[in-house]
């Protein structure tokens, strides 16, 4: 954009979970407005007005920005489409980068560093979406599973030392590591997503939903009706 | 209406309430024109399921959003900057979709400091006729889709009166319905028409819903049961293209004759300022639909206009168009407005004589 203005700014949301959660980072200065504001419903309604306090509050235009880093799930599937939608036009008409992170790995990033993490988000029934870190680095890709298998899968990673279990479904799986650190926490810290989205390389492909669960939805073929 | 004419306005549209995702530039002046109108269909991923799966529809809006607003600022040769307002569909629909629309369209309007028009998408339809004909206030619309049936007048943004509605189906989902009773696929509207241009449409007797009923209401469930039972025992082509053209012309009679009585209570409100029929939404296609409402407007002295098919099925130059007269009235949103999966246009019509049994929500439409 021909505006002269410096691109010096990063923008970070979560809509996903239990809040709206955004951060402003400014090159060299790190996060200089932040809102976490719990919820579990209106976050469309919410988004746009918190962006504007964020704004006001730092005395920066969005015009600035060079970057937006958005959550693309797993979470709410109603919320990670507002978020996603939301961030991907904002960036696209003020013409600056859009950049992915999963909820998931949010929520990682705002446990302590170090050590094993797994992060959970209740799914339905008896379903969880995980993903495990080690020393921050991902080493499972986003899933839905069971107990079972999010057992099976831990054991097969986690060879002792610090253990923290992190986000809206880590009390429910205190039972499979005793010892494990719970950090039970409907959404991930505004400081945790500016960390991520600032991680991201840059030139990443626009970020696309992560639903890990299909539509509930029967075809006719499988209603067995005549197509 | 001041002497001097206002200055034109340039408003972008966003339209995903059903299953397609749109966006389109109008300029407003002394008259509208379309400077774009982009449209991607989601048809063929709904197509195995028979019908718009929400999560489905939902999902498709949120990968293209973006991109389907980019495309019409360029398509309109347009940027950014050269917009005075952002108006995006609020409902009714499917209320996934509906959020991903508003969400995108308030980014826009927060990123470029321009005004948001929350657009109610039935409000959108109302006013489709004046995207491309000469249709001054007030009129008679007859709204006729896969998801509305309805009859209103039209008077002006945010002055529409509903004069009768369906009180089951909407006629394009009784066409779409028995056309799969008929093997037609997904939708069966363009289909079933294809199919009774060969049939003769006395062979069967179908049940003439609400004939002679006072009122404007609709009723086209129990046309869709008889030819359910009827579609189950035929065997030849013939038969099909028969029965398709007798539903076809039951469906385009009971509309006719509904629009017919709807004349009447409009006229009598407005006179002769009133003479002009309007029909939109996707039924409006159907050849035999637009032959019987010409045939009843020019019996009563009424002018006829229908928009061509691409505004009357779902689009965003509606929606453009509705937001920039809204526009024009100092009639604008604020960003935290909610979307409405239920929002009926004439309000008190709706309150006075519910047409669905309303729940908790309220009415639907």
């Amino acid at each position: 954009m021909a505006d002269g203005l410096a691109r010096d700014a990063i923008l970070s949301l979560d809509l996903c979970l239990g809040a709206c959660v955004v951060a402003l980072e400014v090159d060299g200065r790190g996060v200089v407005a932040r809102r976490e504001i719990p919820m579990d419903r209106g976050h469309q309604e919410r988004i746009a007005p918190l962006l504007q306090e964020v704004t006001a509050e730092a005395g920066l235009p969005l015009t600035r920005l060079r970057r937006i880093g958005v959550t693309t799930g797993p979470g709410s599937f109603t919320g990670l489409r507002v978020g996603l939608a939301f961030a991907r036009t904002l960036a696209m008409t003020l013409g600056c980068e859009c950049v992915g992170m999963s909820s998931l790995e949010a929520l990682a990033a705002t446990a302590a560093d170090g050590g094993t993490i797994l992060a959970a988000i209740p799914s339905r029934q008896d379903l969880m979406f995980t993903a495990l870190f080690v020393d921050g680095a991902p080493v499972s890709a986003p899933d839905q599973l069971a107990l079972p298998e999010i057992a099976a899968r831990l054991a097969e990673i986690w060879t002792g030392g610090p253990l923290t279990l992190v986000g809206p479904g880590a009390a429910a799986l205190v039972g499979l590591a005793p010892s494990a650190t719970v950090l039970d926490i409907a959404y991930p810290s505004a400081d945790a997503l500016a960390r991520r989205t600032a991680a991201v390389p840059a030139g990443a492909p626009s970020p696309r939903a992560l639903y890990l669960r299909a539509p509930d939805a029967r075809t006719l073929a499988e209603r067995g009706a005549r197509v | 209406m001041s002497d001097t004419p206002s200055p034109p306005l340039t408003v972008l549209g966003i339209e995903t309430s059903c299953d397609e995702t749109a966006a389109a530039v109008v300029r407003l002046a002394d008259r509208p024109e379309v400077l774009s109108s982009v449209i991607a269909t989601q048809f063929e991923r709904h197509r195995p399921y028979g019908g718009v799966v929400p999560e489905i529809a939902a999902r498709a809006h949120a990968e293209v959003i973006d991109t389907v607003i980019r495309a019409a600022l360029d398509e309109a040769g347009l940027d950014f900057a050269d917009l005075s307002g952002v108006a995006a569909t609020a409902g009714p629909g499917l209320i996934g979709g509906v959020m991903v629309g508003l969400a995108a369209g308030k980014a826009v309007a927060l990123a470029r400091n321009l005004p948001l028009i929350a657009v109610n998408h039935l409000e959108g339809h109302a006013l489709s006729p004046r995207l491309t004909e000469d249709a001054p206030y007030p009129y008679l619309l007859l709204l006729v889709s896969g998801g509305h049936c309805q009859l209103l007048s039209v008077e002006g943004i945010g002055r529409c009166t509903r004069l009768g509605a369906t009180i089951d189906d909407a006629a394009g989902e009784a066409f779409d319905k028995i056309a799969m009773t008929l093997g037609l696929g997904y939708p069966g509207g363009p289909a079933l028409e294809r199919l009774a241009a060969t049939g003769d449409a006395t062979r069967y007797t179908l049940p003439r819903m609400l004939l002679g009923r006072a009122g404007c209401d609709f009723s086209f469930s129990g046309l869709k049961t008889a030819a359910a039972r009827q579609a189950a025992g035929l065997t030849t082509e013939a038969e099909r293209a028969d029965l398709a053209a007798a539903v076809q012309q039951a469906i385009a009679r009971q509309l006719a004759e509904r629009t017919e009585r709807a004349m009447a209570l409009h006229l009598e409100r407005f006179g002769d300022a009133g003479r002009l029929l309007a029909v939109a939404g996707g039924v409006a296609a159907n050849g035999a639909v637009r032959a019987a409402l010409a045939a009843v407007a020019a019996r009563h002295g009424f002018g006829f206009v229908a928009p061509p098919l691409k505004y009357c099925t779902d689009n965003a130059a509606m929606i453009a168009l509705a937001g920039a007269e809204r526009l024009r009235l100092g009639l604008t949103d604020p960003l935290e407005v909610a979307a409405r999966p239920r929002w009926p246009l004439d309000t008190d019509a709706a309150l006075r004589a519910p047409l669905h049994t309303p729940g908790r929500k309220g009415a639907k439409a």
